[in-house]
């Protein structure tokens, strides 16, 4: 096994297209991909080569991922590892047949909702998490009333990131809707 | 046939579809599958394996296609067209087949 090395990178869910990029990037400089675990990469050395990579999403458990997995092989792209929905592929650039392993707009669509539809979850779930965070923290010991004021006055941390993992949950849907929109036009 | 009404609704098929479906005449796995397409399409159509995975699971939900029993024991599925399918073929082909008349006639007037 070649020498390791640990990257931090932020890449959000909408930034699978910079994520390919760069990690293609880094194959250049002798860098290839072993795995991911929230913000860093995990990388070994290789020999400098050009590899195309890119990110399939799918949103439930395949009872098929082996067969899945086979289509890939079949088509010379190298299965590299796996986070959460999203799984990693690459091919060095020179053995491709295809760049890509969506070749129509309809099947990147597909991708693309499968990954709103999760996302659509989360966010609901939170909003309602959120919901019952801020009415509990509009109570205060002296009144079953629910006031704005205790709100501000209970603020803290967990208000602070209730706030945050919801925003940014909102910007990820709007851009996936955004990507699936500018996909569509393709298609007409 | 009442196959005609369900098999209007798959029209029209994208490119990828098509060329998918009348592949499938015979029992053919994944990579099959992807050779074939080459070879109809002259090399102009060439399928991506994100592509063929979910047009391949789209169309065996559908019914236009289904699994063939697998003589190999390796993990590769095959697929093979139903008479649906076929239906859906016939349909499609006749409808690109006007298309095709009428252009033709059009480039002829036009002198093209």
């Amino acid at each position: 096994m070649g020498r390791i090395k640990r990257v931090f990178k932020i890449l959000f869910v909408w930034q699978d297209e910079e994520e390919e990029e760069w990690l293609r990037e880094m194959s250049k400089k002798g860098w290839l991909l072993k795995s991911y675990n929230v913000l860093f990469y995990t990388f070994e050395r290789h020999e400098p080569e050009d590899y195309i990579y890119r990110l399939d999403y799918k949103s439930s458990l395949m009872s098929d991922f082996y067969e899945y997995l086979k289509l890939f092989d079949d088509a010379g792209w190298e299965y590299v590892t796996r986070y959460f929905g999203w799984i990693y592929f690459r091919i060095p650039a020179k053995n491709c047949k295809t760049t890509h392993i969506y070749t129509d707009t309809q099947s990147k669509v597909e991708k693309y909702r499968g990954l709103l539809k999760v996302l659509t979850i989360i966010l609901t779930a939170e909003c309602f998490l959120g919901i019952s965070l801020f009415l509990d923290r509009m109570k205060s010991n002296y009144s079953p009333i629910y006031n704005f004021r205790n709100l501000f006055s209970n603020w803290d941390v967990i208000s602070s990131l209730m706030i945050v993992v919801i925003t940014l949950l909102t910007y990820a849907v709007v851009k996936i809707v955004q990507k699936i929109n500018n996909l569509k036009q393709d298609l007409r | 046939m009442e196959f005609d009404e369900k098999a209007s609704k798959y029209i029209p098929l994208t490119e990828a579809t098509y060329y998918i479906l009348i592949s499938l005449t015979a029992p053919l796995h994944g990579y099959g599958i992807m050779q074939k397409v080459e070879e109809f399409s002259k090399g102009r159509v060439n399928l991506g394996p994100g592509t063929l995975y979910g047009a391949l699971s789209k169309l065996d939900k559908e019914g236009l296609i289904i699994q063939s029993e697998n003589d190999d024991s390796d993990r590769r599925k095959n697929y093979i067209i139903t008479e649906l399918g076929k239906t859906v073929i016939k349909f499609e082909v006749r409808r690109l087949r006007e298309l095709a008349d009428v252009g033709e006639m059009v480039i002829n007037e036009i002198g093209g």
